[in-house]
């Protein structure tokens, strides 16, 4: 089945006054489809842009949960650590308050209080040397104008203490550590005891006694250096979070502005056409009635 | 009207209104395939990030779990020698440092208190190891999935041993070292006995140890720490390799987006593409039709 009956069309057209009707209408058509087209490729041309908009959304809401999973991790590490720090102050507290009488100094030694806080760091040497390559790697606060100049001096001198003390501390065997910690023989007990008793040192902690005297005092101070970079990287986190939120504002008013320059545009290519539309129709049905006039002289 | 009436106008009019039809169908097409590639990327990226928060999550309890035993475990393994040092000054001491009656109520203190510090650490290997099993019974495929290359088996990663340290009988001077097992209180060494059964063999533990029987139960507390400590080990390894999974799973994950994004983009494009050449395709009817008009009349 044909759907549509040319010879029927032209019939219908060559009759005068459907002709002048149909042309009307035609125009209008062509008017509306140029419209249309002219609409299309404004929305291809926007539409492409707010895409690009949206993924940069996407890449920036990811990068915020990211951030927001970090910042909790570091606030959970800053608080551990000044928990472990408060376990081995009232652990060194609880010891030189023994240490006040006789009895106290023969059970505590100063392998007592540092063997193991030294043992828990060096245990694992693979960590230490990341530690220390994130250090020397790692200079994010250089890249933010988030800290003031002052800051950045105290981060880069607290990054070397923690390098040094790093260093200092895979100098140490952590076998010899965790032989004095947990192969503890009767004798080795005794002598401790004994060594305690007698103990002629003129230094009067604990702390400043003993063979890992100087490296367990560093890292009493890679603590708090530690505490002060998680500080700084919690700022950090913090300043990125405000740019990314920037980030997202700044996108979300773009998308919103595409979508009504979108419309804006749109409108405005309508009033023009339609002006051009009739403009021509104006010519046109002109045309048309001088042609009829003609016709009807001749 | 006669066939043959068509001019060049019309055909090549006609041939355009074919073409931009054919292109519209064709964008069609491409939208219908590419609404169907992002359908299946939006599973796959559904999956992934499954996957990905289900890694996370166990990463992050098998963290918890060895942090939590490194705060109760820390309190302890610090005073590890205070007990059995106080114990030997108290058998061998001439300065009389206890202030208590005799240095036998010194030493039976000193005993309970030693027993104490290993009941204490054998509770916290069994809490540490029943809240590995409850992250592994959950998740069994995985554990088994990500541990099989570096454990011989996941499953009896943490099984309790309930006579453990035999091999180590030599570092004791008692090499029979079931006594000191007893003293924990296991079901499975006091099975057909009452509560008060296992209180009076503590007690009497706690009368008759002499000081090399003490030193054995510092040696075996001693092993508990070690035990932990090695659980805590390879909870912190098991940690990292689902961090590392995840880490993989985030790349993978990364670049789906990209493939959304850039299907995204493209779709729209055939869209916009396909509605443009339905109007050129009318555009074109339009143009054949007027030219039919001013031909007619």
């Amino acid at each position: 089945m044909k759907l549509l009956k040319l010879s029927l069309l032209i019939n219908y057209f060559a009759i005068a006054k459907n002709s002048k009707r149909a042309i009307f209408l035609i125009n209008v058509g062509l008017f509306l489809s140029i419209f249309a087209l002219s609409a299309a490729s404004i929305s291809i041309y926007i539409e492409n842009k707010v895409s690009n908009l949206e993924f940069e959304h996407l890449e920036n809401s990811r990068a915020k949960s990211e951030t927001e999973k970090y910042t909790k991790m570091v606030i959970d590490y800053k608080n551990k650590i000044r928990q472990y720090k408060n376990m081995e102050g009232s652990f060194e507290q609880n010891l030189e308050f023994l240490r006040l009488n006789q009895f106290g100094k023969a059970v505590s030694s100063p392998n007592d209080l540092q063997a193991y806080a030294l043992y828990d760091l060096v245990k694992d040497e693979k960590f230490i040397s990341e530690f220390v390559l994130i250090f020397d790697e790692t200079n994010f606060m250089f890249d933010f104008d988030f800290f003031i100049k002052k800051e950045k001096k105290n981060y880069k001198i607290i990054s070397e203490n923690i390098k040094k003390t790093f260093i200092s501390l895979e100098k140490l065997n952590p076998i010899e550590l965790e032989n004095i910690i947990f192969q503890r023989s009767f004798r080795d007990l005794g002598e401790e005891i004994k060594s305690s008793m007698s103990n002629k040192s003129r230094m009067k902690y604990l702390k400043d006694q003993g063979q890992f005297e100087k490296v367990y005092n560093e890292t009493i101070y890679l603590w708090e250096d530690l505490e002060t970079i998680f500080s700084y990287l919690l700022r950090y986190m913090n300043g990125s979070l405000i740019t990314v939120d920037a980030n997202l504002e700044m996108i979300n008013e773009e998308i919103i502005d595409f979508s009504k320059k979108e419309k804006n545009i749109i409108l405005i290519a309508f009033l023009l056409q339609l002006i051009v539309f009739i403009i021509i129709q104006f010519f046109e049905i002109s045309s048309v009635r001088i042609a009829l006039k003609r016709k009807k002289k001749s | 009207m006669r066939r043959g009436t068509l001019n060049k106008k019309s055909f090549i009019l006609i041939f355009f209104v074919a073409f931009s039809t054919i292109l519209s169908f064709g964008f069609d097409q491409m939208v219908i395939r590419t609404e169907d590639k992002i359908r299946n990327l939006n599973i796959e990226y559904q999956n992934i990030n499954n996957s990905l928060s289900k890694y996370e999550t166990i990463s992050e309890t098998l963290d918890s779990i060895s942090l939590g035993g490194g705060l109760n475990f820390t309190p302890i393994i610090l005073r590890r020698n205070l007990l059995i040092k106080s114990y030997i000054l108290n058998e061998t001491d001439s300065y009389n440092f206890l202030n208590r009656k005799s240095n036998e109520i010194n030493a039976q203190d000193l005993g309970r208190m030693m027993m104490k510090e290993i009941m204490e650490l054998s509770d916290m290997i069994i809490e540490i190891r029943s809240q590995y099993q409850q992250l592994y019974i959950i998740n069994e495929q995985i554990f088994n999935k990500i541990g099989k290359d570096k454990y011989h088996s996941v499953t009896d990663l943490f099984k309790f041993d309930m006579n453990p340290f035999k091999k180590d009988r030599d570092k004791f001077y008692n090499k029979n070292i079931l006594p000191y097992t007893k003293l924990l209180g296991f079901n499975y060494h006091w099975k057909d006995k009452s509560y008060s059964e296992l209180k009076k063999y503590r007690e009497k533990a706690i009368k008759e140890f002499s000081m090399r029987e003490w030193y054995d139960v510092y040696k075996y507390k001693m092993l508990l720490f070690k035990k932990i400590e090695n659980d805590m080990k390879i909870m912190d390894e098991l940690s990292d390799l689902f961090i590392l999974k995840s880490d993989e799973l985030l790349e993978k994950l990364n670049k789906k987006i990209s493939e959304l994004k850039s299907s995204n983009i493209k779709k729209n494009f055939y869209i916009l593409t396909s509605i443009f050449f339905q109007i050129v395709s009318l555009l074109f009817l339009l143009l054949l039709f007027r030219s039919f008009i001013t031909r007619a009349s």
